[in-house]
Formats: C-alpha cells, structure tokens, sequence
C-alpha cells in the first residue's frame, strides 16, 4: 500500500463518483480507499480481519463525511483521536453540512479541518484541487508514531 | 291632768294644737309608705336600708304627734314619753348613720354625670358595635363577657346566646384540647398580640362549620379582672382568593411547562428537520449538477446545442434550489438564535452596512442619509443582519435612479421610536403588502430584481424576535419605506 493513500470515508455512490471524477480531472493520482461507512473505516483504520496480520499502514489523509450508517462520523473522528497509533493521523471533514453544530463537534472532535462540499461542480472539484495541492503536496505529515504493542 | 288644762280649753287653742298634729300625724305616716314604696320599686338603689331607718324615724315623729293629740285629752305622759324616747333613739341612730354615710353618699353619680357616662357607655358601644372587626371579651374563667353584632353575625349565635357561655363554644373541637392551655399561658404573660403575628386559625360556627379568621388579642384589667379581647376578622374570602390565586398560578405554571415542552419538542423538530435538509437535500442537487457537468464535459459531443443549453438549465436549477436551501436553513437559524441584549448603535451599524455596500458596489452612485445617534436595546447581530437586508433591498431597488437616496432615521408616535429605512426606488403597490413580508415571496421578477424572496421575511422575523413591529409603506416608481419598532420603547422587554 502506497504511502500516499487517501481514505474517502462517504455513504453516497453519488458523492464518491463525483469525489472521484474531481480527483481525477485536477491529476492527482494517489490510491484512493473508499469506505462506505463508519463501521467500515474504523475496520479498515483499525484492522479487525483483513489487514490484521501485519502493521497497519496508515493513509495520508482521511476525507470523512459527517453523516453515515452505523458508525458516525464524529465517531469514527473520537476513535481516531483516542487511539494513540492514529491519534495525529490528518483528517478533513468533507460534508454537506454547513451547520454550527457540526462545524462545532469536527473541530472539537479534533478535525483538521472542515469543508463544507458545494453543490456546484466547478467548485467542489475547484475545493478538491486545493484540498489536494495542500495535504498532500504543502502540509508536511506528522512523523509516524512508534506504538510499544505488548506481545498479545 | 290633760294637756288641754294648759289651754285652758280655749276651742281655738286647742283645735289649732288638734289639727295641726293631726296633719303632721297623717304626712309624717304617708312619707314612709310613699318611700318603702319607692324602694321597693327601685331595688338598684345604693343604700336602701337608709330609707327603711328613714322610714321607722319618720313613723316615731308621726306616733310622737299623735300622742300630741292623746294627752291633749288624756294624761298618757308615760306613753308619750316612751314614744319620744323611741323617736328619739332613731332620730339619733340615723343621724349617726347620715353622718358617717354622707361621704359615700356623695361619691355616688349625679344625674348629670350618670347621663354623661352613659353618653360615653353609648359611644363605647357604638364603636364596639361598628367596628368592622368581630369582637369577643373573655375573662379568666373563659367565659364570654361581651361580643358585637360583627361577631354574632360571624359565629350566628345572638349575644343572649353567647354572654356567660365558655369560649371553647365558638372554638373546633380539634383546637379545644389545646385552648385552655394557650389561654392560661396568655394569661401568665399577657401581650398584646397583633393580627396576622402567625397562624390561621379557625372558630367554629353555630351551624358546625369552620370559619377561617385571624385573631387579635388584647390584655384588658377590669374591676372584675383580667380580660382578654379578642378582636376576629373572618378570611374566607381571602382565603378563597388565596387559593384561586394559588391555583391560577399553578394552571399558569402547569401552562408554561407544557408549552415550554411543546417548544421545546417543536424546536427539537425544526432543528432534526434543518439537520436534515442540509445533509440530505443538498446531497442530490449536488448529483444533478455535477452530472450534468460530467455529460456537458465528456459527452458533449453528442448532445445538439439544444441538448447542451438544457443540461446548463439542469445546472442552474440545481444551483438556484442550493442557495434556496442556504437561506432557508439562515432564516429557520435566525428563529432558533438566543437573544444577546445589549445597547446597539444603530447609526453607527447603518453607517457600517452602507460602507460595505459601497465597497461591494463602488460604481453605483448612492446619496445616503443617516440620522446621528441613535441607540437602541437589541442583538447587535442580528440588527445587523436587518439593516443589511433592508440597506441591500434599498440598494438594489435604486439601481435604476439617477439619483438614489437611501435614508435612515427614527421619529417618535405615542412616545415610542419608530425606525425607518426609506428609498426612491422601484417601490411597491401597497395592495400587495401582505406578501412583502412571507418567505420566499416576491413582487418583482428574478431577472427585474434578483433575490430569493427571504429577506423581508428576515428582516420580520428579527423585529419580532425584538417584540417589534415592522410595516412598509410605498408606491410603484416612488420608493418604499419600512418602519419598525425594537420592543416597547427600544427597551428590552420583559
């Protein structure tokens, strides 16, 4: 797995063609891992079955949606920020939501940042580009943290 | 020999000696009858032995001038003697008696000073009588000395009925046991107690009811003791008031919960329902357009002109539903919003929108006058948010003057302020207020005037979230006016 993977947490097929498409059509070309809920997110952050035989690679990015089945996205966001092998991993809310209190709970939550997806084409892919050119191109990562696992 | 020798039995001499004890004889026995009877007609008198002394005295000096009469003819002078030492032994007597009872006698009242004081008995009972407080004398015994009319009408027994009896009788029997001991207590250190120092008691009519009363007590010495006076007035209808007022209070409270819930609930509803047309309405738009932009970039190849200037009106749709969305979820926030009350500058604030109004807009040439000073009690923000509307509608609705003026002020009508946004734009037909103030309501086309139709309703929503009124005033071609007030007197209300 690519050191520049991106995981797109998002329920909607709609959002995550168009996500796709404006990834595409602004070139950035990193693995993108595409989860359809919470549930599955924290499975695939934190590997239960599938990926649990070696140590996790961690994506370079997390893009979350806010609104999702099972497990929500503010969820998912506490989980990431209390575990300390994910606890600095970057992550954007990407979310129809303008809403105070949602803008509220990603911040609080710990988001790195918040964006608010247009219905506008030319301005989400235009929020996308930028989106890409700054965390994956301009934000330095943070340096990987060394868990001392205890032998289970 | 009679005393008639002495006169020598001249007839004259001796029937003037005759008659004249005779007369005496006879008045000297009618003035002890006429008195005994009078004594005894007036058994109040003081001191009616005195009569009967004088009465046995006034009888001896008769007998003695009878025996006048006697010896005149015969010489009984033993008996007559004896008579007149027996008259004389009372005369002495009562005189005594006179001598040592005068000074009481004189303590005793005269009739003017009787008629006085019973002037003032009078006035005394007529104060008792028309207080309007029910009144009760007990003395030590407990027994009831005097009530007025206010208290035999509140207990409904008759002061015959009452006078003599113990007051335990007007007392429930639950605070009878009790009674006897307060009583003694009161007694042992008597004070006066003022009404309403404490409980609410209750006296027991004659009927068998309770009666809700306060009392009063009084420590009264009299000659014949201790007195309490207990002066009573009846609370039913306070209480009844009481209570209703306490029963409105709680149907008032019980009301305000309910309602409160009801809001409560209705503003959760709105909130879930905003939650969700943010997040799920939006999602779709977002679909229809970016498709339709994915077609017209990829497949545009083969779609007419036709085709492609349609997908564009999918997009533009699309667009326009999202800022609809956008408003309508600012214009429920607005409604939800708490209230930060502080003094606003509303001069100052109107000053501030129109700057950025020109800076937003710097062709356009806008004469703006703005009255100095004036201060309101309000939300700064949201004020804010009303002037920008109703600057911005002035603004967009002079863009086709020559010469716009935009105006700002305040007057006063029945002492209250009254605000005021006017312009010399495209104005109005005053038939059609009804729908300037409605949500998504418009009087001009989109292309005439672009909007969506929600700030008018913004700008309402905000004045009555002031406990405000807003009206518009206006002609088609002459401009527009809106008016508004901010609570009662610009003040925050209560």
């Amino acid at each position: 797995m690519s050191e520049k993977t991106l995981l797109l947490v998002e329920d909607n097929q709609d959002d995550v063609d168009l996500t796709l498409h404006c990834f595409k059509k602004n070139n950035i070309q990193n693995d993108i891992v595409v989860v359809r809920d919470g549930a599955e997110a924290l499975e695939y952050l934190f590997g239960s079955c599938e990926h649990n035989d070696k140590e996790q690679e961690l994506p370079m990015l997390v893009l979350l949606d806010l609104k999702l089945p099972k497990v929500s996205g503010l969820d998912v966001l506490r989980r990431i920020r209390s575990d300390p092998h994910t606890k600095r991993l970057p992550v954007v809310i990407l979310t129809a939501s303008n809403q105070e209190k949602d803008r509220a709970g990603g911040y609080d939550g710990g988001a790195n940042s918040y964006i608010c997806k247009p219905v506008d084409l030319d301005h989400f892919s235009e929020a996308v580009r930028q989106l890409g050119l700054y965390w994956l191109l301009l934000n330095q990562p943070p340096p990987p943290l060394v868990v001392n696992k205890t032998s289970t | 020999m009679p005393h008639g020798h002495c006169y020598v039995w001249m007839p004259g001499l001796v029937w003037l000696h005759q008659l004249s004890d005779g007369l005496i004889t006879v008045s000297y026995y009618s003035i002890p009858i006429t008195l005994a009877y009078f004594a005894k007609k007036r058994a109040d008198l003081p001191y009616r032995w005195v009569f009967l002394m004088f009465c046995a005295f006034i009888v001896a000096c008769g007998t003695t001038h009878l025996m006048e009469i006697v010896t005149l003819h015969v010489p009984y002078y033993w008996v007559s003697g004896s008579v007149k030492a027996m008259t004389a032994v009372l005369s002495i007597t009562t005189a005594i008696v006179l001598i040592f009872l005068t000074p009481k006698a004189l303590t005793l009242r005269s009739d003017v000073e009787l008629a006085a004081l019973a002037r003032e008995e009078a006035r005394f009972r007529r104060v008792i009588e028309s207080t309007p407080n029910s009144i009760v004398l007990v003395d030590k015994e407990q027994k009831i000395v005097l009530v007025n009319a206010q208290a035999e009408r509140l207990f409904g027994y008759t002061r015959q009925e009452l006078i003599g009896r113990p007051i335990a009788l007007l007392i429930p029997e639950r605070y009878r046991q009790k009674h006897p001991e307060y009583m003694t207590s009161y007694f042992s250190a008597p004070a006066t107690r003022p009404m309403g120092a404490g409980r609410d008691l209750f006296g027991l009519h004659k009927e068998g009811h309770e009666i809700p009363i306060e009392i009063g007590l009084s420590p009264i010495e009299t000659e014949e003791g201790a007195h309490v006076l207990a002066s009573i007035i009846d609370i039913a209808e306070r209480k009844r008031a009481e209570t209703q007022v306490r029963e409105l209070n709680e149907s008032l409270e019980r009301r305000v919960v309910e309602r409160t819930a009801q809001l409560t609930a209705a503003n959760k509803e709105l909130e879930a329902f905003s939650y969700s047309v943010s997040h799920d309405l939006r999602a779709p738009l977002r679909g229809i357009d970016g498709f339709s932009q994915i077609v017209l970039e990829n497949h545009a190849d083969r779609l007419d002109p036709e085709g492609i200037a349609q997908l564009r009106r999918v997009r533009a749709s699309a667009k326009r539903m999202g800022s609809l969305i956008d408003d309508l979820l600012e214009f429920s926030r607005l409604t939800r919003a708490d209230m930060r009350w502080q003094k606003v500058h509303l001069s100052e604030l109107v000053e501030e929108v129109v700057r950025e109004q020109r800076e937003r807009d710097p062709m356009r040439r806008v004469q703006c006058v703005i009255a100095p000073q004036i201060f309101v009690q309000g939300d700064p923000r949201l004020l804010r948010i009303a002037l920008e509307n109703l600057i911005g509608n002035a603004w967009k609705f002079t863009s086709r003057q020559q010469e716009a003026v935009v105006e700002f002020g305040s007057q006063q009508k029945d002492g209250q302020a009254i605000y005021f946004v006017r312009d010399n734009g495209a104005g109005f037909n005053m038939e059609h207020t009804g729908q300037l103030f409605g949500a998504f309501q418009r009087l001009h086309s989109v292309d005439e005037f672009p909007g969506n139709g929600i700030g008018l309703a913004t700008v309402q929503r905000i004045i009555h979230r002031h406990a405000g009124r807003i009206w518009a005033e206006g002609k088609p071609g002459l401009g527009a006016a809106f008016y508004f007030t901010l609570g009662i007197g610009g003040e925050e209300p209560l």
